[in-house]
């Protein structure tokens, strides 16, 4: 799901000690709440926590076509059905926030 | 009389090794030793060399169709200031070494973000300009080979979709069209690309597909599909780089012995594009990882299993973790350990790094404890080049023991440690370093700012 929803396939918030018990038990060896350790990074894309990196919303939205368009979504649907609405919904969601910020920034042009 | 191992397996239709049907093929000493001789004599002698005459190069049906009308080529030019290597086979292979747009790895960015970083750091070490911005997907290919989630026509769009961004991504700092040129950060992504890329300059089918659908996206280039003259890894770049990084140094690293793990879907993923260098290893290794080592003078060790898989797989990480930890522990870190007395394993994958730096700690549940420090190539050169350790390499993130190699190389790690606690202090009240303006991050939609408004700002 993430992968379909954000063109990212892992995130920082996955990794915990409880989902990855191999790793052994410090995800981390500094001690320090992660969101902090991700601002620490110098990499101004990589302050993130639900995503690998901060994901233009244009970014997921061409992807969303390229999933439809390629027949990926069709594949999902049979595979796991449920999976398939909640897909859809989140797409839906990001389509609608980012035409409203195309319609609001239209606007900001024309009153400029 | 069925044997035990028939008996043994499930009366599926075909064997895929996978999931329950993977067995144990338990060799004996003697049967594990003759396989890895049978690697020894013939894939050190770079065995793939007698196929040469059955291998097209792909690059000349992309010139054929770009002549034909069909494709845009998107050229490295002067401007990129390239360096020509050769391949496997001997032919050339062109790297840029400025103007890059960093295609990033999920893998590397959520758990091992020390290596994008120190890959930047030695960037604006030497002067290079380049784009990091917001505006990328992944290759999506971990979860077609893992999870099954995509297809040949959609991989083949996001590799399009990806690169066509990096080609028009200047264009947001009113900069030409073509200025930036894709560097790729991920071994998976790399071996991805270039096998999608056959697949499409070898099938109109294909490309018929996909031209559709990036014509929705408003992705083409006069109406046709861009395609890069080069897939360039980031370590290809390190690699051209070397002399010049190695002029940086400022850490003594002749005491340091390093074995180099080379990534599967690095060097045997469509091999004939991958740098060999009659200077490295005597051409019969992938030169990269290598060859930087060498130049920044440490030792690099060369070992039995090499040539092994480090355990990712592309789908083993995923179902048969088991299996996944037993290989990297017992075909790669301990062999690095016992037989090659190794400091450091040394790597140029996402997977790979993770995958042998993050299997060691169970190996205590059966005494398999062989303790080796575990980075990239890059996040080593930054090291020893004085990038500190915590704040810039990132080896908190590391789960192997790194702090014995960083007291042979003779960085005060605890003092380090303590240095970047302070500096989260400094982060918690809004007072962050970056490698570049974050303004110049996003490249379009909610954020996006004119390179003049950022240049007056800056």
């Amino acid at each position: 799901m993430k992968l379909i929803t954000t063109g990212n396939q892992l995130a920082p918030n996955m990794i915990t000690p409880d989902a990855f018990a191999d790793w052994g038990p410090n995800i981390a060896k500094i001690k320090a709440p992660l969101n902090i350790l991700r601002k620490a990074i110098p990499v101004p894309t990589l302050h993130t926590m639900d995503t690998a990196w901060e994901v233009n919303i244009k970014t997921s939205i061409e992807l969303y076509t390229i999933w439809e368009a390629s027949g990926v979504l069709d594949q999902l649907e049979t595979i796991d059905p449920n999976l398939f609405d909640v897909v859809n919904d989140l797409m839906d969601e990001k389509r609608e926030e980012y035409q409203e910020w195309v319609e609001e920034h239209q606007a900001e042009s024309t009153a400029d | 009389m069925a044997s035990q191992e028939e008996q043994e397996r499930p009366a599926a239709s075909g064997y895929s090794g996978f999931g329950p049907e993977w067995r144990p093929v338990k060799l004996s000493t003697d049967e594990a030793r003759r396989a890895t001789s049978w690697v020894e004599a013939r894939i050190d002698r770079r065995e793939m060399l007698v196929n040469k005459d059955q291998v097209k190069d792909v690059r000349d049906l992309m010139w054929e169709l770009e002549k034909d009308g069909e494709i845009v080529v998107h050229r490295i030019t002067e401007q990129h200031e390239p360096v020509t290597g050769r391949t496997l086979y001997g032919w050339n292979k062109r790297i840029p070494t400025n103007q890059f747009w960093h295609h990033k790895s999920c893998g590397q960015c959520g758990n091992i973000p020390g290596y994008p970083s120190s890959l930047l750091w030695l960037q604006n070490k030497l002067g290079t300009r380049y784009l990091d911005e917001t505006d990328q997907t992944s290759c999506t290919a971990w979860n077609y080979h893992g999870s099954g989630i995509g297809n040949i026509v959609s991989l083949a769009a996001v590799f399009l979709r990806n690169f066509h961004q990096a080609y028009v991504s200047a264009m947001a700092e009113g900069l030409p069209a073509g200025y930036y040129y894709p560097l790729v950060h991920c071994g998976t992504s790399f071996g991805n690309y270039k096998e999608v890329r056959a697949f499409l300059l070898q099938s109109p089918k294909l490309r018929a597909q996909v031209k559709q659908i990036l014509g929705k996206l408003g992705r083409l280039v006069d109406g046709k599909l861009l395609i890069p003259e080069e897939i360039v890894h980031y370590s290809e770049w390190l690699h051209v780089m070397r002399e010049r990084i190695a002029e940086h140094r400022v850490i003594d690293c002749s005491n340091i012995r390093a074995t180099v793990h080379p990534a599967c879907h690095v060097h045997k993923m469509v091999p004939e594009d991958v740098l060999y260098d009659e200077t490295v290893l005597d051409g019969n290794r992938v030169a990269v990882s290598t060859g930087l080592l060498q130049t920044l003078g440490v030792e690099v060790a060369d070992y039995s299993t090499w040539y092994d898989c480090c355990g990712f797989g592309f789908r083993h990480i995923i179902g048969e973790r088991e299996f996944t930890r037993s290989f990297a522990i017992d075909r790669k870190i301990k062999v690095a350990v016992e037989e090659a007395h190794a400091d450091v394993m040394v790597g140029h994958d996402t997977g790979c790094i993770t995958t042998l730096d993050k299997s060691q700690w169970i190996g205590g549940a059966v005494d398999k404890v062989y303790p080796l420090a575990v980075m990239a190539d890059c996040q080593f050169a930054a090291l020893v080049c004085g990038a500190h350790p915590y704040k810039l390499a990132q080896l908190h993130w590391h789960a192997s023991p790194f702090e014995g190699l960083l007291e042979k190389l003779g960085i005060d790690w605890q003092k380090a440690k303590a240095e970047f606690e302070v500096y989260l202090d400094e982060v918690k009240a809004g007072r962050i370093e970056t490698l570049y303006d974050p303004k110049r991050a996003i490249t379009s939609g909610p954020g996006y700012q004119r390179p003049a408004l950022i240049e007056a700002q800056s």
